[in-house]
């Protein structure tokens, strides 16, 4: 089901990443369609967390633009740009869930700020984000009481405490438990196939990419861009390049770090 | 005038528009068209309690199969209406709604609160003061179990002394002492001079104001020098220890030593410990002899001699008094020590726990110097010493 241009939600338009001196990407280009799973994929050090930041409006890319909707978020200011950001929900890898308040509290957060809800209405809201990740009855638990994944759910809960347009995840299944990382990858799959969320993903997991991700892109580590772009099985089964190879297929592909025997 | 029927229709917001039709007697039927979200809810709900109110209504019906787009924020109003926690009271009946949002629908609670523990009843105050007895006693009683097992480990660490990680003691010899001293100089010296400034006022009315030397004698070396050595040492080292502990008591490494076979008490806290009982006299000491040298540099202002000074305040200052206060100040080490590790290890989870473990820290810390110096006075009183 491929989309059209129409439907692109997030552009990323020839954008280059770095720190300090260092490029870590250039000439990244890719369109995020809506109501899909999109996955940024690649080795370790690769800057693929550099990019979801990027994306998400919290480091300002070296060149390059990031379109929401056709609107460039770095070139708007002010209440324009934090209306545009609003629109994102973003988990982190660690969570990121306020320690010091419960979970409800932790997703009442940006509704209590950005909404004039009644105060009961603000507690149903909450209550329905928490109940659409199967928290529903932990409401009322710090997070230090809970499990690492249940602290991921949470924190889906609270990115899409505002109906955003997108949903970033960064690395949802890092630390994770086999089951409870095959529970956030059935969580993903829900959200997006039911409520229609589009869903940005990044990740290095190989199952959860084929499990959740719709299209993918792969950032080189050496050549410093994007080497391939595509659903993540044709990727794995049809490219021959030798880095989509190595990435998709470590068993089969002998790279440096192997043994020559 | 409204007609039978169709008795209202209007446009809501952008894009969406609201039509309430009586099908038959008390049957109504309400239609959505368009959206359905945070920008248009609220006039929706607000059209429709205008509307409908007034109205006898048995059965209230919303038809939302002509709406396009729709939010949590909107579904909201909708969820309120087929609970009938709205104004009104009638649960309605949601029908043509589309799968997507129905699914949002479905996420809300629908027996509300039954989600969250409900709250408590508040005690009265009867209850509450005897709650917070009990809870003063517990801790008093773990403190003086916690004192007894870091005395024991400090037992073991001078029979085995090899085991004692010593350069641990020296580091917070330096921490809590070398680097304490500019403060306490502060301190110190700005209290010798209030001393000074202070006494010498009512003092020279009698016209003995050589004898604000001895005020500052006894007050510095009985009282003040050890008192502000220790309030210092609990401000800057006892809430380090809580927090160093609490920190590590988040991370597991505290777990981490236990499964390893290591106390954390012996690793940890005895050298802190030690270190501050070791401490506390010398920084009592060093309070003691600036606040005293801070004084008779007033007194010199005031037009006596240094060596005039220190004469009338050796005449009034003891050996006992110094042993006095340099014994106070050991148990103010021990005290302040213990109490900042106790808090440490009893830190619960997360970061605002530490912070909350470094808090408590420093006001037990406080409040054990206090109450110990007025044990010493009263023994102090009770034996003339």
């Amino acid at each position: 089901m491929s989309a059209s241009a129409g439907d692109d939600v997030v552009q990323v338009e020839d954008v280059t990443l770095g720190y300090g001196d260092v490029i870590v990407q250039e000439h990244l280009s890719f369109a995020v369609h809506a109501r899909e799973v999109f996955a940024i994929l690649g080795p370790s050090g690769s800057g693929k967390s550099t990019l979801l930041r990027t994306m998400t409006g919290l480091y300002r890319p070296r060149h390059g633009r990031i379109l929401l909707d056709g609107n460039d978020i770095y070139a708007a200011e002010g209440e324009q740009r934090s209306r545009l950001l609003r629109q994102f929900g973003v988990t982190f890898q660690s969570g990121a869930l306020f320690g010091s308040m419960t979970l409800l509290e932790n997703v009442r957060l940006p509704i209590d700020e950005f909404t004039d809800l009644d105060p009961g209405e603000k507690e149903l809201v909450a209550l329905a984000k928490l109940n659409q990740v199967g928290l529903g009855r932990e409401g009322g638990k710090m997070p230090a009481e809970l499990s690492g994944g249940m602290q991921k759910r949470a924190a889906i809960a609270r990115a899409m405490a505002l109906d955003p347009r997108v949903l970033f995840l960064d690395e949802p299944s890092a630390s994770l438990d086999p089951i409870a990382s095959s529970g956030l990858d059935r969580l993903v799959r829900e959200l997006s196939h039911e409520l229609g969320i589009t869903i940005v993903v990044v990740t290095h997991e190989l199952g959860s990419v084929y499990a959740i991700a719709d299209r993918c892109v792969l950032l080189d580590r050496e050549a410093r861009t994007i080497v391939a772009e595509g659903r993540p099985a044709d990727l794995r089964d049809h490219s021959r390049d030798p880095r989509v190879r190595r990435f998709f297929q470590p068993e089969l592909e002998p790279d440096r770090g192997a043994i020559a025997l | 005038m409204r007609k039978r029927g169709a008795f209202s229709e209007e446009m809501v917001a952008d894009g969406s528009d609201l039509e309430l039709r009586e099908e038959a007697a008390g049957q109504v039927l309400v239609v959505v068209r368009g959206s359905l979200d945070f920008r248009t809810a609220k006039r929706i709900r607000e059209r429709l309690t205008s509307g409908l109110s007034g109205r006898t209504i048995n059965s209230l019906t919303i038809d939302m199969s002509a709406v396009g787009r729709g939010d949590t924020f909107g579904l909201v109003v909708l969820h309120e209406m087929k609970e009938g926690d709205w104004a009104l009271g009638i649960q309605a009946r949601v029908v043509g709604l589309h799968p997507e949002l129905s699914r949002i629908l479905a996420a809300f609670p629908t027996e509300q609160g039954s989600a969250l523990a409900l709250e408590a009843p508040r005690p009265g105050i009867a209850e509450m003061a005897g709650q917070w007895s009990i809870r003063l006693a517990r801790s008093a009683r773990e403190h003086v179990l916690f004192i007894g097992t870091v005395v024991q480990a400090l037992g073991q660490a001078i029979v085995r002394p090899r085991r004692m990680r010593w350069r641990e003691v020296a580091r917070v010899f330096e921490k809590a002492g070398v680097d304490a001293l500019p403060v306490l100089s502060l301190v110190s010296g700005l209290f010798g001079i209030n001393v000074a400034l202070e006494g010498a006022q009512p003092l020279a009315q009698f016209g003995a104001e050589i004898f604000t030397a001895s005020i500052i004698g006894r007050t510095v070396v009985r009282e003040m020098g050890p008192l502000l050595a220790a309030f210092v040492l609990a401000g800057r080292s006892g809430s380090a220890f809580a927090a160093e502990l609490g920190t590590m008591k988040v991370n597991d490494e505290l777990d981490a030593l236990v499964t390893m076979g290591l106390d954390p008490v012996r690793f940890l806290v005895v050298q802190r410990v030690l270190a501050s009982t070791l401490l506390a006299p010398l920084l009592a000491v060093y309070s003691i002899a600036v606040g005293t040298g801070a004084g008779i540099l007033i007194m010199g202002k005031l037009g006596f001699s240094p060596a005039v000074s220190w004469s009338v305040l050796s005449d009034w200052v003891t050996l006992k008094d110094i042993v006095f206060g340099i014994s106070k100040s050991v148990i103010f080490g021990v005290a302040v020590a213990s109490i900042g590790c106790e808090r440490g290890l009893q830190t619960e989870h997360g970061a605002s726990s530490v912070g909350a473990s470094a808090t408590r820290a420093v006001v037990g810390g406080i409040v054990l110097i206090v109450a110990v110096d007025a044990m010493f006075a009263v023994v102090a009183f009770a034996l003339k010493i």
